[in-house]
């Protein structure tokens, strides 16, 4: 085959690669970070660590799920299925989603996306939101009252915290997530 | 020393450093790993010490899809997986709008009512991770197994359905296509490939992936390829006593090694990648001698691209360098001797772009980039006597300057505006604007409104290539091509993961560079001589439960017009229509794929047209059966249709057959 005959050389090349490539992966194991995730896996990912020190108010209704509502235009995509069917704190998430407040009153988690930013002070005065816990990754909205504000800074998330908000709904925020986000209102 | 002698002599070295000042480093280390691909198991701290990508296709910084001012599909490695998907042709075949065909040398894409076979794709930009992959002496974009990166390395694929002229520059003529590549997380500490298949197809691979410290890493891959391709081909056009009637035996293998190593360290990344691939063509092209081995085409194609990215504060500056290497052999047996091809490109660039954002909400970049092309080498010679052709020695340069941003006058009104010059030592200047508008009107709805202009420049290959006078002439004249295109895009989510998108698109090809017989003296020449026109609509609804039950379906219209002849136009098919399910048979477990593309008839200007076809493609996906262990089975073109591709001029055929039912069982092991 004529194919064959002249990789000879290229073979060889790769012979080469494959051992370095061994004495990459036997480098003791290594604890790091990666570089450039896409920016809503990331969010997901940050947003379910969050959960875990969050305590919400207690839930009446019966079941033992813990609902993630997304308000708006999703920016997640994809990237928030990670989230569903895992649990925290003993409940199993559930995702819905949704570009009318009405269609999300079960949720205990309300994450408010950019595209509501216009009207982000009329959401935040509904009685629908009452008892929520509110996220958004938009800038200026902790200062607005969104309890738990995602910013990027130098290609980093940051969480913003505005306690204030949160203790009017009765969400208890750990001491421990304080002390890694930046406080807006206490 | 040949060129490949000199690449060992930079990628190896390269290579071997690396492993060397990162071996040391294990001070950092805790002996914990970190889980391949799933974020949500690592600990907030170190969540927070992650960087998130803030650069896309579209616009050249982040920003939603809805937001994108133009039409953008997105390919992820699940959708690679699921389907298994061998190669980029593979994968944008199932794209809305796309079709792909082959002559058993190459793949050619066609989009949007415009394809012409043997065109190289030299209407699209290729890149992978922002690299451009177009080669600099045919421009080609290679999507089949010459694509220089394994298509397990990809993350994610960005593919822009407008052209990106006025920000990217030439080949961004009818679309972009961006190819990112996985991290170190997403890749595993070390994996293990491997692929079996009928007409004897084996593929290996052996990658690892090393997060070392905050914002440092390392991916380094290496993938081998082979088949032996079809044992008998039946070419109906060559069915004479002379030519074994009309069957070619062998003649058909396919083999491909690549490497690949992106290393990552503070704001410095560094990318490497080299490929060859080498194809017996089994076609008889160009009156070659039927049957006869011998006849094959190798591809090589390599690069280096050192980015350095930082935050300014009020903007974020990257910068870029890089060197690229493209190498083409050909050999094509004539009776009595043989006619050997051999194409070499060398060059290197630079790249300065800023991004930032203006009162918090208009987003805009600014970049200027430069190439020098060292080496545009074509030389033709036949073998045994020897006599040379053609020797063409040529070195050039193209820089360029763009602006482009994103304007937000209304709360849900999206201006977007940019343009781009560029000039090159070959045919001068070119300005290329674009305006789109984005407008969300209702929550879950955005209508874009788009115009583009576009331009190619002429390769070296159309202005110089030239056999002395026997057939065809060099043609150093050549303009660029230009193309002006107009699109609506109407993009609407519905409760319940229920997404529509649709467009209505016209596309005006001007100067369109073809080769014709100069009617003076008989010889082939290209000259820019020909308009065409498109005008169409697609649409697509994809509808998703749960977690992994997905069903997407896809169908375009388009209508191509030669304006200067009013013919409609060669191997552009006028209905398109895809259907993709991803069905969980077994919880996570098991996973079952249907693929169903259905491409109308082409026409080939000659007297059998490209029948229209349906083909099924299935993959059943095994997740974690055995601990980090994937399995794939995959059942390609399921129901043995054997569909036909139009071939270009060089052949005696007028279709081309493909190869039927194959199957692939892959195996990955993680660890």
């Amino acid at each position: 085959m004529g194919a064959g005959k002249s990789m000879v050389d290229f073979r060889r090349s790769l012979k080469i690669s494959l051992v370095i490539a061994f004495i990459l992966a036997s480098v003791p194991a290594v604890r790091g970070e990666d570089r450039r995730v896409p920016e809503y896996r990331l969010k997901a990912a940050v947003i379910y660590n969050i959960l875990k020190f969050v305590s919400l108010p207690p839930d009446k209704r019966p079941g033992n799920e813990l609902v993630l509502a997304v308000l708006g235009r999703d920016p997640f995509g994809e990237d928030l299925e990670v989230l569903r069917g895992k649990t925290v704190g003993g409940r199993t998430i559930k995702i819905v989603r949704s570009g009318n407040l009405k269609d999300l009153r079960d949720g205990h988690v309300l994450f408010i996306a950019p595209s509501e930013a216009w009207q982000i002070t009329d959401i935040l005065h509904s009685p629908l939101v009452r008892g929520k816990l509110t996220m958004g990754d938009t800038e200026g909205f902790a200062e607005k009252g969104v309890m738990i504000n995602l910013v990027v800074r130098e290609r980093k998330i940051r969480f913003q915290i505005n306690n204030k908000a949160a203790k009017r709904e009765g969400v208890n925020i750990s001491s421990q997530l304080l002390r890694l986000g930046e406080i807006v209102a206490r | 020393m040949t060129v490949k002698d000199r690449y060992r002599g930079i990628i190896f070295p390269a290579l071997l450093f690396l492993s060397l000042t990162l071996a040391p480093c294990p001070g950092l280390a805790e002996g914990e790993k970190v889980p391949a691909g799933d974020l949500t198991k690592m600990p907030l701290e170190e969540l927070l010490r992650l960087e998130v990508e803030t650069v896309t296709t579209a616009s050249r910084f982040r920003q939603p899809v809805f937001e994108a001012p133009s039409s953008v599909s997105v390919v992820t490695s699940a959708d690679i997986r699921a389907f298994g998907y061998r190669t980029l042709a593979d994968i944008l075949a199932g794209v809305r709008d796309f079709y792909v065909s082959y002559d058993r040398n190459y793949s050619y894409l066609g989009g949007r009512g415009f394809s012409r076979p043997g065109d190289y794709n030299t209407r699209y930009l290729l890149m992978v991770d922002g690299h451009r992959i177009n080669d600099a002496v045919y421009d080609q974009a290679s999507i089949g197994t010459d694509f220089p990166v394994d298509v397990d390395l990809i993350d994610r694929i960005e593919v822009i359905r407008s052209p990106g002229s006025s920000l990217y520059g030439t080949n961004a003529f009818l679309g972009v296509i961006n190819v990112k590549t996985k991290r170190a997380t997403e890749v595993g500490r070390f994996e293990v490939s491997g692929e079996a298949g009928t007409e004897d197809t084996f593929k290996g691979r052996l990658t690892t992936g090393i997060p070392i410290g905050e914002g440092s890493e390392i991916v380094v891959s290496a993938s081998k390829y082979r088949r032996r391709g079809k044992d008998e081909l039946y070419f109906p056009e060559f069915d004479n006593q002379a030519n074994n009637h009309g069957v070619v035996r062998g003649n058909d293998a396919d083999a491909s090694g690549q490497i690949f190593v992106n290393a990552a360290w503070g704001p410095f990344n560094l990318q490497g990648a080299m490929a060859r691939r080498e194809k017996d063509i089994p076609t008889a092209p160009w009156d070659t001698v039927f049957g006869a081995p011998g006849t094959k085409s190798a591809d090589e194609r390599g690069y280096v691209d050192l980015r350095f990215a930082r935050d300014l504060g009020a903007a974020n500056l990257t910068t870029r360098l890089w060197y690229d290497h493209y190498r083409y052999e050909g050999d094509y047996v004539f009776s009595g001797y043989t006619n050997r091809d051999l194409s070499v490109g060398e060059w290197w660039g630079a790249e300065a772009q800023l991004t930032g954002k203006v009162m918090n909400r208009h987003e805009w970049v600014a970049g200027m980039e430069y190439n020098g092309y060292i080496r545009q080498d074509q030389y033709n010679w036949d073998d045994n006597p020897y006599q040379s052709n053609l020797d063409d020695i040529r070195r050039t340069y193209q820089w360029a300057a763009y602006l482009s941003g994103n304007i937000r006058p209304f709360r849900d009104l999206i201006l977007s505006l940019g343009a781009r010059f560029d000039r090159y030592g070959t045919f001068g200047n070119t300005f290329n604007p674009r305006l789109g508008l984005v407008y969300s009107f209702l929550k879950d709805t955005s209508l874009k409104i788009l115009y583009g202009t576009a331009f190619r420049a002429p390769n070296v290959y159309e202005l110089y290539y030239n056999d002395g006078g026997k057939t065809t002439k060099a043609s150093p004249d050549l303009k660029a091509e230009k193309i002006s295109t107009y699109e609506a895009v109407l993009e609407h989510s519905f409760p319940h993961h229920l997404r529509v998108a649709a467009s209505v698109f016209h596309n005006a090809i001007d100067d369109l560079i073809v080769l014709i017989e100069d009617e003076r003296d008989g010889l082939l020449v290209f000259r820019n001589v020909e308009k065409q026109e498109t005008t169409g609509a697609s649409a697509e609804v994809e509808k998703r439960w749960g977690k992994t039950l997905r069903a997407r379906l896809a169908y375009t219209y388009q209508e191509s017009k030669d304006k200067t002849s009013e013919k409609t136009v060669v191997a552009s098919p006028r209905h398109l229509v895809k259907f993709h399910l991803q069905f969980p048979l077994f919880r996570d477990a098991l996973q079952f794929s249907l693929e169903e593309l259905y491409v109308d008839s082409r026409l080939n200007g000659r007297d059998r047209d490209a029948a229209a076809y349906f083909v099924t493609n299935l993959t059943l996906l095994c997740l974690n059966w055995a601990p980090r262990l994937e399995a794939s089975l995959s059942l390609y073109d399921a129901f043995n249709r054997r569909y036909e591709d139009p071939a270009s001029a060089e052949h005696r055929q007028e279709t081309i057959a493909q190869d039927g039912r194959t199957l692939r069982l892959k195996l990955t092991w993680r660890y």
